[in-house]
């Protein structure tokens, strides 16, 4: 077979056009002379066990990483710079800083709100299903308290403290089930470090993955 | 039933900056610009940066998107145009391995999945110019009309060249039979 470009068979028939047919599957332009054509039979046989390995290629499943979202998305939140805000109020005055309020024998204990935040945070380590959100907002925030907590609110008000969350779970997870031993832990953990009673950890599940897609 | 919000949505949304939109348009699309990459560069490193580099460039040039086109052809614009500038910066070392590629014997190639092999290798010697339109046609089936706007050319030359490239593909297959 001669595959220069303007080829034609001896038959007179050119060989862009078979190529047309077989690639993308036309119909014959010429079906009478075509069927009874030994150049045209022999030609579109090659030319359909050639092509076939294309079509097999273009089968192939393939599946792109999920670190492409994950790199993308941290590409975006770093390039949405922090906007040039004045130095915000509680890194002048750290009486400011929002935090909840111990009275002990000697003296008064502050914890900083992003303090209660970030043990949360780290008591979602014992989870691998889950994942705390990163929505935008929190991105300026995370960014103050370094990034970890995303995802994860403190209230302290008279009332006590209270945990507002927002995770991600892998798909096929009883989730009430998953969420109670989440709290309970969270709940613990504050505890064990600071002794103040969580009055609610509230989640939100916002999202399902597949397994794969971590 | 699955319920799927619309990308048009999506995109309205991340336009306004919500980030999880945008990361669901992400999601969602990135096994098939992976895949266009993978196709264009022939190795996977380069193939997740040209993904990356393309979406961020999306997101960047998001608030000018006018949906004239679909979200979609707009995203495989820029990711071709990506790697069509991966292919003409490494012009050098792509003609080196191109002839690395013609100077390789079948005997050189596995036995398994040579005929594949073999496909891909003759898919690293088209020209740029040939490969995109290729791609664009036999792996994502996009037509030639789609093709035309995708790389701003216009139809006749998209099939004229997607035909040499065919050709070229048929020539290369042929002396690996």
């Amino acid at each position: 077979m001669n595959v220069d470009a303007g080829a034609r068979l001896p038959c007179g028939t050119w060989l862009a056009a078979l190529v047309e047919q077989v690639a993308d599957n036309l119909a014959p332009a010429d079906p009478e002379h075509q069927v009874s054509c030994s150049h045209c039979q022999e030609t579109l046989g090659e030319l359909e066990e050639l092509w076939g390995r294309v079509r097999e290629l273009a089968r192939e499943q393939m599946r792109a990483p999920y670190r492409i979202v994950q790199a993308v998305m941290r590409g975006i939140r770093a390039q949405s710079s922090l906007p040039s805000l004045p130095v915000p109020l509680e890194q002048v005055v750290p009486q400011l800083v929002r935090h909840a309020l111990l009275q002990q024998e000697r003296g008064s204990t502050r914890i900083a709100d992003s303090v209660l935040a970030r043990i949360a945070a780290l008591s979602l380590r014992d989870f691998p299903a889950v994942q705390p959100s990163v929505g935008a907002a929190e991105t300026v925030r995370g960014r103050f308290l370094g990034g970890t907590t995303s995802g994860i609110q403190i209230t302290v008000s008279e009332r006590g403290v209270v945990v507002e969350l927002r995770i991600t779970v892998e798909y096929g997870l009883h989730l009430p089930t998953l969420v109670e031993a989440l709290r309970s832990n969270i709940v613990e953990r504050l505890i064990q470090m600071t002794g103040l009673v969580a009055l609610e950890v509230n989640v939100l599940v916002e999202d399902v993955r597949l397994p794969l897609d971590h | 039933m699955v319920l799927k919000t619309d990308d048009v949505h999506l995109v309205r949304a991340a336009q306004l900056g919500d980030l999880y939109a945008f990361e669901e348009l992400v999601r969602r699309h990135r096994t098939r610009i992976y895949r266009i990459a993978l196709r264009m560069l022939a190795n996977s490193p380069d193939a997740e940066d040209a993904a990356q580099d393309a979406f961020l460039q999306c997101w960047l040039a998001l608030p000018r998107f006018r949906a004239e086109s679909s979200f979609s052809t707009w995203l495989v614009r820029i990711v071709t145009n990506r790697c069509l500038n991966v292919l003409r910066s490494r012009r050098a070392e792509a003609f080196a391995e191109r002839n690395d590629v013609r100077a390789a014997g079948p005997r050189e190639v596995v036995e398994t999945h040579a005929e594949l092999e073999a496909l891909k290798a003759a898919l690293v010697g088209l020209t740029p110019a040939q490969r995109a339109p290729l791609v664009l046609r036999e792996f994502e089936g996009l037509s030639y009309e789609e093709i035309a706007h995708v790389l701003e050319v216009t139809v006749p030359a998209v099939k004229g060249r997607i035909h040499r490239a065919r050709l070229e593909l048929i020539a290369a297959m042929r002396q690996w039979r």
